[in-house]
């Protein structure tokens, strides 16, 4: 028997979104309150609630590519208006609807419905908060017509790369390893394949991506510049189906259907390069290299079982990896790389008749290089690697109407391989480099706090309480009088050489200080216990991750942001502007006097320094999310510093990724029933370097004398790309789809990689220097056939 | 990686000259001095050069400062070095001493005074260690030419730094180095090694490239020098290699000399052997 409402008295409507055919949940579905206007979004496990409804008033929900459902809100006995739609009462205060939505027609990504509104808001999202759904990752034009998920990200404000093809993005000013990545609850520790060219997950196993860029909820940790929280997609749960991609550089096939029928259901994707199979046509047999190449493949998988209406439980798995070969028949010169992430992740979600969720997730992810090289009978190897399994459990809980309570824990424990180097002495092979594993554990609990008194004012507070451990085995290397290691402390298994305690505070507020005047505030602090050293000139796979030790303490940070989040409902536009500002501490770096990756038997820890970094800036956003013609405009102004005392003689320095101005223009056209267009125009600052001023002559050669870290600008970076869809048509049982792209339409001459040519002609004693670039990516037009049957 | 980077290259991507302003720097005195085993000192002196720039020879005779008081000190003994004409080291005029000479267990100073402006820089010169043997075996491509390895066996103690050259008798008027600038023997420390050499430096501009050729006699000097010093070479050797490479440290260069000059001064303690090539 359910318990009568009471009148007057604001209702909690909270369930999940589930495609009615497929039985998939869906992420990004928008649910409104036709009276006050007031909405929410499912999030990735196609949950939602929404505070401050009362009886007889209209719930609207939507998504493009499924028919917008409308719903009475009624008490106990109430019919709903669609009979696919169905109301449960659980009690006075909350009422929990399943919504099965009715796919308008079978889409595929790059397709889209038009003149629909998305209902969800900018403005109601907390700050510093961006979906994406996996239909507006498509509206950025694909490079080789694959779409990317990384690329689509650098078009929102505040997200930036280093350069063309650059594996990493940075956020507000942040370091590449300050970016939690998450599939599933589980950590992906390296973003791209091919330099960054595709990000690692592919495209077509996602259902959902949600970045925080600041008032990260206290749910979140371990990182101090942005979480991505992708989610998987569901398999269908009705009918076996797939999708075939072609496309010049990679290929990609899915396949899922249910095992069970609207039980159990499985997805799976694999994906791979042609680069290896183009590579020989490129290089002649006749050269020395002939023979060399690189691939990448990937592999997502998902089974979900729905238990019960209030029960689910799904196991997702990712591995992924690059191989690269060179071979060098003069020299007799072998060089192979190959590195990849894995990751496995089981997941069950719980929601009680009270309308409590219990969420749990226990996953293991992991991150490996290898690289060997044999030169005639001589043998290098070079590997590393950092692994963590992760148990998280959280709760849910609507105390009352205006109120969320989630909080829970996580234990983690790491294992890091900083680098191990091996060497053929002899007979023997011979392990040096910091072959010592390191092991960490962390351990955090949390709890975040909503709460929206009325409908113009929102708080969100949290506090997460992070205990983190480096323990042994471990050898601790001393010094010798000339500076190397002479001696070595054992630590036993299980002791603890370093320990660290740290309390981490977040706010956030939404308030509406008049009507279609939104602001938003958001302060917070956070720790991250783990560091990945940069080293490189250029991008490369070679993250070497290391944990806090006792020589290396926890990065800090704390970030402020403020927004001003204006209605422009009545021009069809949405947007915002905001500003941040960041600092953090116990920044790593290479000291500058470390020879890179000497061949030294040393702990990676004793060879860093440290320092500390800040930035600010300010970040606009506008989007046109109705008509024909729909896109965004982002632009962020950064600046972003570091300041170590044993780099760059203590003067501050500009990172890598400081960009100054960032702007990006995303537009999508609908041409007709069957085509449409889309157009990507970026433009950003050139990134600092570092390159030489003079050169002199010594020990008979010529030497060069850099600048002063990063405080030369490469030319600006900018470029323009179009595709071209041609709408799916179905021919029997396949669904056909074109996609027309170019990539770098005006073919401008991005710097990709910056090096300096030195010619001495011995014999006429003449020498030049020059600085020369190479740029990876000029005009490419490429043509994609997508098929799903 | 490097090659990671040839090979997408070799998809449709340019190179292409970097346009970018970069600023005039302040011109820096370079001063590069050695003395071997049994040898004298010699030092040169020079300025550097911008970059994005061509020079001549008579460009090159611009950069040299004919003016510096050079001088070498051993224990109680001090010497003023000479500007000579020694094309052997280089086609600039260099600083050379006469009397004192390098032995085993001795310390040097050199100080370089130009104007105002006083650079001084120390060393030891150690025992030498020599090989063990040298042998030829051909490269895979062409079997007259190929690489000389060589077998050092290391003391047992740790620490000990090596810089191998070779010299082409009746081809080569100087030593040239090897590929591998300088190595330690934190790999092999107190065992016996061995490893496959090629020629670098300025003699591999022909046809025979890096390799040695069957029928030469090659002298190899196999020396030993300070931690400072092999730090330092390392890192110039580094600097080199950050032309191309995404590994090197790109940072304002290192120096071993005081009071604002770049460069170094390093003792050797070298030990010739000949290997004559069938």
């Amino acid at each position: 028997m359910a318990p009568a409402l009471v009148a007057q008295k604001p209702l909690i409507l909270s369930g999940t979104v589930r495609d009615k055919v497929s039985g998939a949940f869906i992420s990004e579905a928008n649910i409104l309150n036709g009276s006050t206007n007031e909405g929410t979004a499912s999030d990735g496990k196609g949950a939602w609630s929404l505070k401050n409804c009362h009886e007889n008033q209209l719930l609207i929900v939507s998504h493009v590519g499924f028919r917008t459902d409308t719903i009475h809100i009624k008490k106990e006995g109430a019919r709903v208006k669609k009979e696919d739609t169905r109301v449960k009462m659980e009690d006075t205060r909350v009422l929990h609807y399943e919504i099965l939505l009715v796919p308008e027609t079978l889409q595929i990504a790059g397709a889209r419905i038009l003149g629909q509104a998305e209902t969800w808001k900018i403005r109601d999202l907390p700050p510093g908060q961006i979906r994406l759904s996996v239909n507006e990752i498509s509206k950025v034009p694909a490079l080789f017509g694959e779409q990317d998920l990384l690329n689509s990200l650098r078009s929102l404000p505040g997200i930036q790369s280093v350069s063309e093809g650059s594996g990493y993005f940075y956020v507000r000013g942040g370091n590449a390893d300050q970016n939690l990545i998450l599939l599933d609850e589980a950590v992906i520790y390296n973003p791209s394949h091919l330099l960054g060219l595709f990000t690692v997950i592919n495209p077509s196993a996602v259902r959902s991506l949600t970045l925080y860029k600041s008032g990260i909820p206290a749910n979140f940790g371990d990182r101090l510049a942005s979480v991505i929280e992708l989610s998987s997609r569901d398999g269908n749960f009705k009918k076996f189906s797939g999708e075939v991609s072609i496309g010049l550089l990679a290929s990609k096939i899915l396949i899922e259907g249910p095992l069970v029928k609207d039980k159990v259901s499985v997805l799976f994707t694999l994906r791979r390069t042609q680069l290896d199979l183009i590579t020989p046509l490129l290089i002649p047999k006749s050269n020395n290299i002939h023979g060399s190449g690189y691939s990448f493949l990937d592999f997502n998988g998902k089974i979900v079982w729905n238990l019960t209406d209030r029960n689910k439980i799904w196991l997702s798995a990712y591995t992924g990896s690059d191989s690269f070969l060179l071979k060098d028949k003069q020299f007799t010169l072998s060089d192979r790389m190959s590195w990849g992430n894995s990751l496995f992740s089981l997941n069950s979600v719980n929601t009680t008749s009270g309308g409590m969720e219990m969420r749990t997730s226990m996953n293991w992810s992991g991150y490996a290089l290898d690289f060997t090289q044999l030169y005639h009978d001589y043998y290098i190897g070079l590997n590393t690697g950092i692994s963590n399994f992760k148990f998280k459990h959280e709760f849910l809980i609507r105390p009352t109407a205006k109120q969320l309570i989630r909080t829970g824990l996580e234990l983690q424990q790491y294992r890091f391989k900083p680098y191990q180097t091996n060497v053929l002495l002899g007979n023997e092979i011979k392990a040096i480099g910091d072959s010592i594993p390191y092991r960490a554990r962390e351990a955090a609990i949390f709890i975040h706090h909503e709460w929206a008194p009325g409908p113009t004012f929102t708080m969100n507070t949290g506090i997460r309480l992070m205990y983190y451990q480096h323990r042994g085995p471990f050898d601790r290397l001393v010094n010798d009088r000339q500076g190397f290691p002479a001696d070595t402390i054992h630590y036993p298994k299980g002791k603890t050489l370093a320990d660290y305690l740290r309390i981490e505070p977040r706010i956030s507020l939404s308030w509406q200080f008049r009507p279609g005047q939104t602001v938003k505030i958001s302060a917070s602090r956070q720790y991250q216990p783990i560091h990945m050293v940069p080293i490189a000139t250029t991008t490369l796979p070679l993250d070497l991750w290391i944990p806090s030790t006792d020589l290396v303490a926890p990065q800090e940070g704390t970030t402020f942001s403020l927004g001003w989040y204006p209605d422009l409902d009545k021009s069809g536009l949405e947007g915002y502007a905001e500003g941040f500002y960041r600092y953090f501490s116990n920044q790593v770096e290479f000291a500058e006097d470390q020879l890179l990756l000497n061949l030294v038997k040393d702990n990676l820890d004793r060879q860093l320094t440290f320092g500390t970094g800040k930035a600010y800036g300010f970040e606009l956003f506008i989007r046109k999310k109705t008509g024909k013609t729909q896109g965004w405009i982002g632009y962020t102004w950064t600046e972003s510093w570091r300041i170590f005392p044993e780099i760059n003689q203590g003067k501050p320095f500009h990172p890598r990724n400081d960009r100054t101005h960032d702007f990006n223009l995303v537009l999508e056209h609908s041409f007709n029933s069957r085509w449409e267009g889309s157009l990507q125009f970026v433009y950003a600052t050139g990134q600092p370097i570092t390159i030489p001023l003079s050169v002199y002559i010594m020990n008979g050669t010529v030497v060069q004398n850099f600048s002063e870290r990063n405080s030369i600008r490469l030319p600006a970076y900018h470029r323009v790309d179009i595709a071209l869809s041609r709408k799916p048509v179905q021919i029997k049982k396949l669904q056909s789809t074109w996609t027309f792209s170019v990539y770098n339409l005006y073919n401008r001459l991005n710097p990709f990689f910056v090096y300096y040519d030195l010619q001495w002609d011995y014999e006429k004693n003449l020498l030049s220097t020059r600085t020369r670039q190479i740029s990876l990516l000029p005009v490419l037009p490429s043509v994609t056939w997508t098929g799903r049957f | 990686m490097v090659y990671l980077l040839i090979i997408l290259a070799a998809m449709p991507a340019c190179v292409s000259d970097l346009d970018i302003k970069v600023p005039s720097t302040d011109e820096r005195y370079i001063v590069e001095g050695w003395i071997e085993l049994g040898g004298y000192a010699h030092v040169m002196v020079s300025r550097s050069l911008p970059y994005n720039s061509t020079v001549g020879t008579a460009d090159l005779f611009n950069l040299l400062v004919d003016e510096a008081q050079v001088k070498i000190k051993c224990e109680n003994t001090e010497e003023r070095l000479m500007l000579v004409e020694d094309t052997m080291y280089s086609i600039l005029p260099i600083y050379r001493g006469y009397r004192i000479r390098g032995e085993v267990g001795k310390s040097y100073t050199l100080e370089v005074k130009v104007g105002d402006q006083t650079f001084t820089s120390a060393d030891n010169l150690l025992d030498p260690i020599g090989p063990d043997s040298l042998w030829f075996s051909p490269e895979a491509l062409n079997d007259s030419l190929g690489y000389i390895h060589i077998r050092i066996k290391d003391p047992p103690a740790p620490g000990n730094y090596y810089r191998i050259f070779t010299k082409r008798l009746g081809l080569d008027i100087d030593y040239n180095g090897i590929s591998i600038g300088a190595l330690d023997d934190h790999l092999f420390n107190g065992t016996t090694f061995s490893f496959p050499m090629i020629r670098s430096g300025p003699s591999t501009n022909t046809a025979d490239g890096h390799f040695f050729r069957k029928g030469q006699r090659v002298v190899v000097k196999t020396c030993i020098i300070t931690k400072q010093y092999f730090d330092f070479i390392s890192k110039v050797s580094n600097e080199l290699g950050a032309t191309l490479s995404p590994l090197s440290f790109q940072a304002p260069a290192i120096t071993l000399m005081t009071g604002g000059a770049l460069g170094g001064f390093g003792c050797y303690a070298g030990i010739t052997d000949t290997l004559e090539i069938h």
